[in-house]
């Protein structure tokens, strides 16, 4: 069973502020209605709008609404696969640096206002590019794969 | 380590790239330079690879710079040209010019 919760005197205030708004904008949709000039119907979206912006100020100015900062998406790092695939397929000599430049690029994209699901994408590009030659010669290594890849690449040429 | 004049395209673009970049040459920046110039954009992957394939010739060396708080805390990997790199690319170059002197291209510069 769901205990019943209580309101303090902020949240009162509020509701108290919403249902107050939420009349006021029914007042002006009233007289919104049968609007058949194109002006007028604009001017009535202003008026609401306005009205809106109003009520808003006063509440946050009152302290009653709060914006709340919204924490930091664990998906602006770079794609993990895409990691720990570089991470496998080039040599140790160059591993970490290789990483390295990736991350900078997917950083500097991001701060070039790159959206983040691109900026990833172009992680996974970068990353695929990178290790291909590296995965092609490990299959070439390892028998019927490699001969599949060099049949393959026969045919490519 | 092989003739100096079998110096690959991509080899040449590096060795150039390095000299251009001295003393900021990286992995990032080097690729940035090239894609800047001749609007080629390799992988990181290859460039490495050549890199790599540079240093074991003697033709560059690589250092460790300080760790910047851009990257996280990690340090870059900076590349610079040798003595014999230099000599290397002026021959490559040279070998290049040489075949190219007395032929007229279409599309070259005046």
């Amino acid at each position: 069973m769901s205990t019943p919760q209580t309101y303090g005197h902020e949240q009162n205030r509020a509701a108290i502020k919403i249902i107050a708004l939420r009349k006021k904008l029914l007042a002006i949709e009233l007289k919104g209605e049968g609007l058949a000039k194109e002006e007028e119907r604009i001017e009535f979206v202003a008026k609401l709008f306005r009205v809106l912006l109003k009520e808003y100020k006063e509440s946050f100015d009152k302290g009653i609404v709060e914006t709340k900062t919204r924490p930091v998406s664990p998906r602006t790092e770079p794609p993990r696969i895409a990691e720990l695939l570089v991470g496998w397929c080039t040599k140790k000599g160059y591993r970490e640096t290789l990483r390295d430049n990736l991350d900078e690029v997917f950083q500097r994209d991001l701060s070039n206002g790159m959206t983040v699901a691109r900026a990833r994408l172009r992680y996974w590009g970068g990353a695929l590019n990178s290790i291909t030659p590296q995965l092609l010669a490990a299959a070439k290594r390892i028998g019927i794969i490699g001969l599949i890849a060099d049949y393959a690449r026969r045919l490519l040429h | 380590m092989a003739d100096v004049t079998d110096l690959k395209l991509i080899e040449q673009q590096m060795l150039l790239a390095i000299m251009r970049l001295h003393p900021n040459a990286y992995g990032v920046s080097i690729r940035d330079e090239i894609k800047t110039r001749i609007n080629k954009e390799y992988s990181f992957g290859s460039i490495y690879a050549v890199l790599e394939h540079l240093e074991d010739g003697g033709l560059i060396e690589s250092r460790e710079g300080k760790a910047t708080a851009v990257r996280g805390g990690r340090k870059k990997l900076y590349f610079t040209i040798t003595g014999a790199g230099e000599k290397a690319l002026q021959a490559s170059l040279n070998a290049m010019d040489t075949m190219r002197a007395g032929l007229k291209l279409k599309g070259a510069f005046a």
